[in-house]
């Protein structure tokens, strides 16, 4: 393999006809179309919203084009901003925990199974994904609202009094809309890592005297480790920035970054201090996703290649 | 008594079987393969002996004890898979000692042997490296270490070599031998490749269709297959089909066409038709009208070693080898003679099964 590589570079390295010369501009001109679209309609509203989070907002005169820092040292240093930040990263970690408990074991089970039940498992598993998350989410309002299925099922049991039981507006019931929005990335990251692993090895332990769960535990886990993490990785970013769930579940009592960002935008009109708070959104996610891929790139570089 | 004992092991999957009926001994210390083509369900029986796949009938029995509804990871057996089925987030220290670490043996002591059985195949330097950092050879032969470091009573080999390239395969096949003879280890091998089985087995079983059509030395297997398939499978042949006759002296010979053959070592038999197999080495290349048929060149092989001729004759198309002893050999387009001796043509069993009729 290494031979071959340094064979084609040493190809390449060759004197470049006029021919190849021209050649050589074809991949740019392949992908200027989409560069050109991502720039504009990416790039653009990226830069005006940095833009616009430098500019003053007065209740009274409305946006002006003055230069100031103030959105930010509101956002960086008011207790109230803390506490959403804090909340939304928890809630985004303990989605992304639900999913890799729910979800790796679900990749791994459908996975091993025979012939029709494989693919049926699948398709029931990521269609949810066909449905837009705003259904997705009134039907779990249906279901642990005031006047829910759970509190029917908690009144009759005589968990929950005459009021009922409601999870709406609460932590865990945006986690658990959250988890069951999201766990299908999971399934597709671990069972993407699922393919490359040879399942002999697993029978290779089993040989050496290793218990079924063991063989799980040291030698199937470790070999989908890496789609474990990158699944966790797209989880965590998405459930950070996620805003329909939430704000349908959460609502205004129960607020996140993102939907603080469309309260400042439309309710109190404080453009620049919404934009402050989604760059700040977005810098963190960011450098929590750079970080975190660059270690497990790291991490696994030598074992499992560039998984 | 034998140290392994496989009694009439049977697996079907649904209405088609795999394995039918296998009966077969192995004596501790041995050496023995289960050679045949793909689908033959040599790897099938191998996947039972592991404990992987149920039979649906018969035993397995070890140094006395029934174990066959014994859990695969209870068989204590060493395995190479054909994959090697490394654990490639482990080093290969670690490769090595998950067995002994499954057996709850001492650190210190895991060490000693994980050190000893990588010096038995010669990787002791390689003990930190991961299993991508290796070549296939080495893998290879980690595989072989991690197996035999549980100081099995049985080592399963499935196709172990067939991974490697002709020449790696060749040296692999010598040291692996070597590795069994020293450990002793009582070995069975799964392999298609015939020149595998034949050089490093003490015996051979060779299947076709779920059936053993012949357990033999490799030797034997070789120089008295036991019917058709056995002859084609195990080396290259010349079938011919005629009848059995006498000759003036009143003793068995082939007849072919108006020609008859004179056959050694075979007592009287009833006059009828057979088959008769020449191996293409015993086959002699001599000038027009000097052997026993003549005919003409056709095609010709340089292998550098011999030469591998087809020549059409009388009595049909013959494989012939013949060594390069240095002259250029024959052209295509040749006349030439072609003869054998008596001792050189085998009669052949029909297959007992029909279904072996297909092969000629």
């Amino acid at each position: 393999m290494s031979e071959m590589t340094l064979e084609s570079r040493m190809a390449g390295r060759s004197r470049p006809s006029v021919r190849s010369r021209s050649l050589a501009w074809i991949p740019f001109w392949l992908t200027g179309p989409a560069a050109v679209f991502f720039l504009v309609l990416l790039g653009m509203p990226l830069l005006m919203t940095l833009v616009l989070s430098f500019y003053t907002f007065d209740y009274t005169a409305g946006i002006s084009e003055t230069l100031t820092l103030s959105n930010y040292t509101d956002v960086l240093f008011d207790g109230y901003f803390h506490e959403i930040f804090l909340r939304t990263y928890e809630i985004s970690l303990i989605t992304t925990l639900c999913c890799v408990v729910l979800g790796a074991p679900e990749a791994y089970i459908i996975y091993r199974m025979r012939r029709p039940w494989r693919s049926i498992c699948l398709l029931i598993t990521l269609g949810p994904l066909l449905i837009s998350v705003v259904v997705r989410t009134l039907g779990w309002v249906l279901l642990i609202g005031g006047n829910g299925l759970l509190s029917q099922f908690m009144q009759a049991l005589g968990l929950a009094g005459t009021r009922g039981f409601s999870l709406m507006y609460t932590q865990t019931g945006v986690v658990i809309a959250m988890v069951h929005v999201l766990v299908p990335f999971m399934v597709i990251s671990v069972w993407a890592s699922l393919r490359k692993v040879d399942l002999s090895t697993g029978d290779a332990a089993l040989s050496l005297g290793a218990k079924p769960f063991t063989v799980l535990r040291r030698v199937i886990f470790p070999q989908v480790l890496p789609g474990v993490l990158s699944g966790s990785l797209i989880i965590f970013a998405l459930t950070a920035s996620y805003f329909a769930t939430p704000s349908i579940i959460g609502g205004r009592r129960l607020k996140v970054v993102a939907t603080s960002v469309y309260d400042e935008y439309l309710s109190t009109m404080n453009w620049p201090l919404g934009a402050s708070i989604s760059i700040v959104l977005l810098v963190l996610n960011v450098v929590i996703v750079m970080s975190y891929s660059r270690w497990v790139e790291r991490r696994f570089r030598r074992t499992l290649g560039e998984g | 008594m034998s140290f392994l004992t496989l009694e009439s092991l049977t697996k079907h999957y649904g209405d088609t079987a795999a394995v039918k009926g296998l009966d077969l001994s192995i004596e501790q210390g041995e050496f023995v393969s289960l050679l045949g083509p793909s689908g033959c369900g040599k790897t099938t029986t191998l996947q039972m002996i592991a404990g992987f796949v149920t039979p649906t009938a018969g035993r397995l029995v070890m140094d006395g004890r029934d174990m066959t509804d014994l859990a695969p990871n209870a068989r204590g057996f060493g395995i190479v898979f054909q994959s090697y089925a490394l654990f490639p987030h482990m080093t290969i220290s670690e490769n090595v000692g998950f067995g002994l670490e499954m057996r709850k043996i001492a650190a210190h002591e895991r060490t000693r042997r994980i050190r000893q059985v990588l010096e038995l195949v010669r990787l002791d330097h390689l003990n930190d490296r991961y299993p991508r950092e290796l070549s296939g050879g080495q893998r290879q032969r980690v595989a072989l270490a991690r197996a035999l470091v549980i100081e099995p009573p049985l080592l399963l080999l499935d196709e172990p070599l067939s991974n490697l390239d002709a020449k790696l395969r060749e040296d692999m096949q010598l040291e692996l031998r070597n590795i069994q003879r020293n450990v002793g280890t009582t070995t069975l091998m799964v392999t298609h490749d015939q020149g595998e089985a034949l050089s490093m087995s003490d015996r051979v079983v060779v299947m076709d269709q779920g059936c053993v059509k012949q357990i033999a030395e490799p030797f034997r297997a070789y120089e008295e297959p036991a019917d058709i398939f056995v002859s084609t499978f195990v080396g290259k042949t010349n079938l011919l089909d005629g009848r059995m006759a006498s000759n003036d002296a009143g003793l068995p010979c082939f007849e072919m066409g108006r020609q008859r053959f004179e056959l050694a070592g075979i007592g009287m038999m009833e006059d009828g038709p057979v088959r008769v197999s020449i191996r293409p080495e015993r086959v002699e290349m001599t000038p027009w009208q000097q052997g026993l048929v003549d005919g003409r060149v056709k095609t010709r092989q340089f292998a550098g070693d011999h030469w591998l001729y087809q020549i059409e004759t009388s009595v049909g198309l013959l494989l012939a080898n013949c060594p390069n002893c240095g002259p250029a050999g024959f052209d295509i387009g040749d006349e030439v003679g072609v003869r054998w001796t008596p001792d050189s043509v085998r009669l052949l069993r029909e297959s007992p099964t029909p279904a072996a009729g297909g092969m000629s």
